[in-house]
């Protein structure tokens, strides 16, 4: 029996862009997720790979224009290995597909080869890819399983490269595109395949690293869903036995910071927190933040978010679910000499903002304001 | 704030000014019109709020026009414990100096910059809000300045109030930042401002923007599919167009067999086509032959009728020409007897005409012999002598004559009468030599007209004399009398009844001329006379030219009845004579034609039989010549002979059609032709789709994709930062606006506390200057909304010009009591008090006077007769 070695990837899904990111740090992650297939490279290289495949949506449409296409193949064409690229549901086969393009097709180096047809491909002596592209947008079948169709365990060394949704982990159980689990376990029992490298699913599956049938997930983080930073696997393919091994080769993040602020010691572990954050260019932070907060503690807060902001990435409150009351303790005016009626006016916002009204929040904001235009937040 | 002295220099009309001020008290500053009493207010305004750089209005209209000056004004004046003296210049040399006199920088100057800012701040600590709303300028109406925002008052107020409340002026600055908060993202009334409706436009368009772009996207998605649709169906078309071809080559296959057996049958049928030829021509021969027989057989049928037709004919023409000749006779005779009849006609009628000639002859020698007759007697009657008189003339007589009788009568009526009675019996009387008697019955009686002379014989002489006017009677009388008979001469008549007898007689003769004239008329009847002897003359010639010309055979008739007699019976033979003509004319006529018909078809039989023998002659001659040529038996043996060619040839084509039948050469040929139709229909088809996928997929490559979805992921992402960014400006500007109007209404609250020592301040100041039932009502914002007089609460709205001046007045004097003097501004009147009589001037001075001891009030006035009862009251002339 053959064994080989190789990278598994997928969801590219180059030319993707986040709309909270604004100016040169989309420019950057755009240019970082080429970049990145670089890196892909020289891993592949370090760990003796014969190949890498990357299991669907290398693009993230077909819209590309000349200039992009052309730095993503020539990022390609730097890994100095074969690489595989399987058509899916964001790049398909088709007309106006991004393959049928004057640009790929002209600028495509050797070592890249598209799997645009259904079956076995010989990768190497012995060992087959069996390409399962999406030939059309909507697809009305399993996109997988027609692969798998006359398929012999005839000691070829066999690795399905498939794209979609494994039914059980679909949310959508009547979709027409779910790839169905038993006919895999099927040809992989029989000994017809002998490993399943999936795309579609942009976080690493299943987690443990067992089994033959895996999703490597997207190579840099396309949103909060995804933990961590973006991962490769690493396949050994020995005596029929699959070995993998998980890389992680993205440097961006997507963080979702959910804590509750009740003080301003919570305030600044905040901040400690935030200090040791890095790299704050590539790191995309979304903050939950829950409790309440003095005036004081307040304002504190929206100084350091305000300094952070210019250091992220991005960085945004996710409205939905900030839940952050501002009530001014009972000393903060009185240090702040607000005398008068202004003081009546200080004890029914403090009594709104701290209440269910729904002008809660704008009572609170009225209290920051009033906080900041008597000096508070100066001192 | 006390002001203590100011100088101005070439501001407005002002040259060169300086008033000192006293620190306490009223001062009066009076000035003609014109002078520049508000330029004073206006300048010190100008020190304080301009800098020296300023080209503002305010400086370059206060620059004396031509002259190239610099504008300068200088105060000293105090704000707590501080005293400076402030000069700033304008224009030409701009300078600012600010010299502390007193206060904890006494004997500093700062300048420029510096003085200005420094001279700012410390105005800020003084209660500007005050200063200006102490002012009465005439020019700014009769408004109630704000005072609430007077922390000086509200102070004072608070105070009065009993309450002790924080540093008012702190929270009134505070509520100015959060109204200048406010005022970021609102409009002056709250209403959304340019800056914020900008962000909702902005997210609005980010929002447009990115559904454009989606929907350019989605337009190349769309080109995408329909492409991917049109692949699959030509994929479908080309599989479909390879089976139709397939079917084609099988059905070609059956069809070249079928199309063997077709082109066999054909060449039968040609070969059927000819023998049927023959056998209809031969038929033909055969036909033509019998009708020739039957034509000869008809002809010599014709011939023999014919002939039977001509005899018969002839004898028929005898009778009627007969006829005609007797017919023509009669005609003829009956022409002799009509032209006998018009003859005699014409006879009757010249006897009748003679006739008629005698006696119009007759008649008009009459006429002409009594014309004479007249003539003659007219001549008589129109030879008697004429008169002169007529009916005028009588009545002149008439008169004349009445005339000469009234005078005569006149003189006697006018005159004494004598009168004589005899008494018992009759007696002589004598008179003028005649005896005349009187009767005892009729006395005797004349008028005195003259001297009556009457003698009683022998007895008595009685002479009566006239009376003296009897002669003036007399004379008329005489003239009358006169005129009378020189009438009558005149006329030659001697008395009136001759005159009315002359014209009598002169009217007789006239109706004598008229009778005879009527007479000649009669006889003429409208005729011209000699006319009439004409015609007579004519008809004498004519009647003897008749008696000349007729014949003597027949006696003329013996009258004109007689002779019309004659006329009309000739008339009637005539008429009968010309009756019988015609009938005997129309009956020749018709025997005429009956034998002009009798010869026509005699002629025509002729003919007829001429022609029938000619014809009878060819027909035998042309059969003849046929059966010459062919016999009549080998005519009748090439019919048959034809026929069983035909026959045979037939039963080879029948055996064809069963063997096409055999194939199912409809069935195949029919389908050939369909498929033949679907494989080019399919080719046009695919020839299509594949043109409409070139042009489809030309369509996406110039669509520009790359473009548009970078322009879509950039719409995006502009959206998602337009929506933050509006999310922020909603936030703060609804904590703005909330915090503004909580502030506002604890504002209102805290006010509603300073109204009562307000309006007691007001109504101890008014009771003075009205009366003691004077009263107010203050609003929240120290605004006085009624006052009560006699009774009465009128709004301020309502009030006179002179009563609102005098309140407004009164207000800004009863804040000035309020306020404590430390805290205190002066209270500026300028040019009022204008419209209030002199008792209410003197009370109002009164009440300036009571201000003036707590604070510096200044009134500026053209006119110091109004605040002479301020004795008290320093004065400064300008």
């Amino acid at each position: 029996m053959t064994s080989t070695r190789f990278l598994h990837t997928s969801d590219w899904q180059l030319g993707m862009t986040r709309h909270y990111l604004e100016g040169e740090a989309q420019s950057r992650y755009t240019g970082d997720r080429v970049e990145t297939i670089r890196r892909i490279g020289e891993l592949a290289r370090e760990r003796g790979c014969a190949f890498v495949v990357v299991a669907g949506d290398v693009f993230e449409h077909a819209n590309l224009s000349r200039r992009d296409v052309g730095r993503a193949l020539d990022a390609m064409g730097a890994v100095q290995l074969p690489v595989y690229l399987l058509p899916g549901n964001h790049d398909p086969l088709g007309p106006g597909s991004i393959y049928a393009q004057d640009a790929f097709r002209e600028l495509a180096p050797d070592n890249v080869v598209l799997l645009d047809d259904v079956g076995p491909w010989p990768a190497a002596e012995g060992v087959e890819l069996v390409a399962a592209p999406w030939r059309s947008k909507r697809p009305d079948t399993d996109p997988v399983a027609p692969a798998l169709e006359g398929l012999a365990a005839d000691g070829t060394l066999r690795i399905v490269v498939g794209h979609g949704m494994l039914d059980e982990l679909d949310p959508d159980q009547d979709s027409l595109t779910t790839v169905r689990r038993a006919p895999l376990d099927e040809a992989l029992a029989r000994r017809a395949i002998h490993y399943v490298a999936l795309g579609d699913r942009h976080i690493r599956w299943p987690e443990d690293g067992r089994g033959a049938v895996h999703y490597s997930g997207t190579h840099e983080s396309t949103s909060f869903r995804e933990h961590g930073r973006g991962q490769v696997l690493e396949v050994a393919l020995e005596d029929a036995d699959a070995r993998v091994t998980a890389h992680e080769v993205g440097r961006w993040e997507h963080r979702r910071l959910q804590r509750r602020l009740d003080g301003p010691e919570d305030v600044d572990a905040l901040r400690a927190e935030l200090a040791a954050l890095t790299p704050k260019e590539r790191i995309i932070l979304q903050t939950v933040f829950t409790g309440t907060l003095s005036l004081s503690a307040s304002a504190a807060l929206e100084d350091l978010l305000a300094q952070q902001a210019e250091v992220f990435a991005s960085l945004n409150a996710w409205e939905r679910h900030t839940d952050l009351v501002v009530v001014p303790d009972e000393h903060e005016f009185e240090d702040l000499d607000v005398g008068g009626y202004a003081a009546d006016a200080v004890v029914e916002l403090r009594g709104k903002a701290a209440s269910d009204a729904e002008d809660a929040p704008a009572a609170g904001d009225a209290l920051r304001l009033l906080y900041r235009l008597v000096g508070g937040a100066t001192r | 704030m006390k002001l203590h002295r100011l100088k101005l220099e070439n501001f407005r009309g002002v040259t060169a000014r300086e008033i000192e001020f006293p620190d306490a008290g009223v001062v009066v500053v009076t000035g003609r019109n014109e002078i520049g009493k508000t330029s004073m207010i206006d300048a010190l305004d100008a020190l304080i709020a301009l800098p020296d750089s300023s080209r503002k209005r305010t400086i370059l209209d206060a620059k004396p026009a031509g002259r190239d000056v610099p504008v300068l004004v200088e105060a000293e004046f105090s704000i707590g414990p501080t005293r400076v003296v402030y000069t700033k210049q304008w224009l030409k040399k701009p300078t600012t100096i600010l010299r502390h006199v007193t206060g904890t920088s006494a004997g500093r100057t700062v300048t420029g910059r510096e003085a200005h800012d420094a001279a700012e701040q410390l105005w800020a600590t003084a209660d500007t809000t005050l200063w200006q709303a102490l002012r009465y300028l005439q020019a700014s109406g009769l408004d109630q300045n704000a005072l609430t925002d007077s922390a000086a008052l509200r102070r004072a107020l608070e105070s009065r109030a009993g309450e002790a409340q924080g540093d008012d002026r702190e929270v009134a600055t505070l509520l100015e930042r959060v109204g200048a908060e406010c005022d970021r993202y609102w409009t002056s009334t709250r209403k959304r401002n340019a800056k914020f409706v900008q962000a909702e436009t902005d997210c609005r368009e980010a929002e447009t923007a990115a559904a454009a772009a989606a929907e350019e996207l989605r337009g190349i998605a769309g080109v995408e599919d329909e492409l991917a649709e049109l692949t699959e169906e030509i994929t479908d078309s080309g599989r479909k167009l390879a089976a139709a071809r397939a079917e084609r080559e099988e059905l070609d296959r059956a069809a070249e067999q079928i199309e063997a057996v077709q082109r066999q049958q054909q060449e039968a049928q040609r070969r059927r086509d000819a023998a049927q030829g023959q056998l209809d021509r031969a038929r033909e021969r055969a036909t033509r032959r019998t009708e020739l027989v039957a034509a000869l057989a008809a002809d010599e049928e014709r011939s023999s009728a014919l002939a039977d037709d001509l005899s018969a004919c002839e004898e028929d023409l005898a009778p009627v020409r007969e006829h005609a000749e007797e017919a023509e006779q009669r005609r003829a005779a009956a022409q002799a007897a009509v032209q006998e009849a018009r003859a005699a006609h014409r006879s009757a009628r010249e006897d009748q005409k003679h006739l008629d000639d005698v006696e119009r002859h007759r008649r008009a020698s009459t006429v002409l012999d009594s014309l004479e007759t007249v003539r003659a007697r007219l001549t008589e009657l129109r030879s008697r002598p004429a008169t002169e008189i007529d009916e005028d003339v009588l009545d002149d007589l008439d008169r004349a004559q009445r005339t000469a009788e009234r005078a005569e009568a006149e003189l006697a009526a006018g005159s004494a009468r004598v009168e004589l009675t005899a008494i018992g019996h009759a007696r002589s009387i004598e008179r003028c030599g005649a005896t005349e008697e009187v009767r005892p019955e009729e006395p005797w009686s004349v008028p005195v007209t003259d001297e009556v002379e009457v003698e009683i014989p022998g007895e008595w002489r009685v002479r009566i004399s006239p009376e003296q006017g009897i002669e003036t009677r007399r004379d008329a009388a005489q003239q009358a009398a006169e005129a009378f008979a020189a009438l009558l001469a005149r006329h030659g008549v001697e008395s009136v009844a001759e005159a009315r007898a002359a014209w009598r007689d002169a009217q007789e003769l006239d109706r004598q001329v008229r009778e005879a004239e009527a007479d000649r008329d009669r006889l003429l009847d409208g005729e011209d006379e000699s006319r009439l002897r004409d015609e007579r003359d004519r008809l004498a010639a004519a009647i003897e030219q008749y008696g000349d010309r007729r014949s003597g055979d027949a006696p003329l008739p013996e009258s004109s009845g007689a002779a019309q007699a004659t006329v009309e019976a000739a008339e009637t033979a005539l008429t009968e004579a010309e009756d019988a003509a015609r009938r005997t004319e129309a009956a020749a006529q018709a025997a005429r034609a009956n034998l002009e018909k009798a010869q026509t078809r005699l002629h025509s039989l002729q003919g007829a039989a001429l022609e029938q023998e000619r014809a009878l002659t060819a027909a035998r001659a042309r059969l003849e010549e046929a059966r010459h040529e062919v016999p009549d038996e080998d005519l009748d043996h090439a019919v048959t002979h034809a026929g069983e060619a035909l026959a045979a040839v037939q039963e080879e084509i029948d055996a064809h059609e069963a063997h096409l039948t055999g194939l199912d050469a409809e069935r195949v040929l029919a389908d050939r032709e369909l498929v033949a139709d679907q494989v080019a229909g399919l080719e046009r088809l695919l020839a299509d789709r594949q043109g409409r996928r070139s042009s489809l997929l030309g369509k996406l490559e110039g669509m520009g994709r790359d473009r548009v979805q970078l322009e879509h992921d950039q719409a995006e992402t502009r959206l998602e930062a337009a929506r933050r960014h509006l999310a922020a400006v909603e936030r703060r500007a609804e904590a703005a606006l909330l915090l503004e109007r909580t502030l506002l209404a604890h504002r209102e609250r805290a006010h509603a506390q300073y109204v009562q020592p307000f309006r007691s301040a007001v109504e101890q100041l008014g009771r003075a200057v009205y009366g003691p039932e004077f009263e107010v009502l203050v609003s929240g914002t120290l605004e006085v909304e009624q006052r009560k007089l006699d009774g009465d609460w009128l709004p301020f709205s309502a009030l006179s010009t002179g009563a609102k001046e005098q309140l407004v007045i009164l207000i800004r004097l009863a804040t000035a009591l309020l306020v404590d003097p430390e805290d205190g501004v002066p209270v500026l009147l300028d040019d009022a008090l204008g419209h209030s009589d002199p008792q209410r001037l003197r009370r109002l001075a009164s009440a300036i006077a009571t201000a003036g001891e707590r604070t510096q009030v200044i009134v500026l006035t053209s006119n110091p007769e109004r605040f002479a009862n301020l004795r008290e009251a320093r004065r400064i002339e300008m």
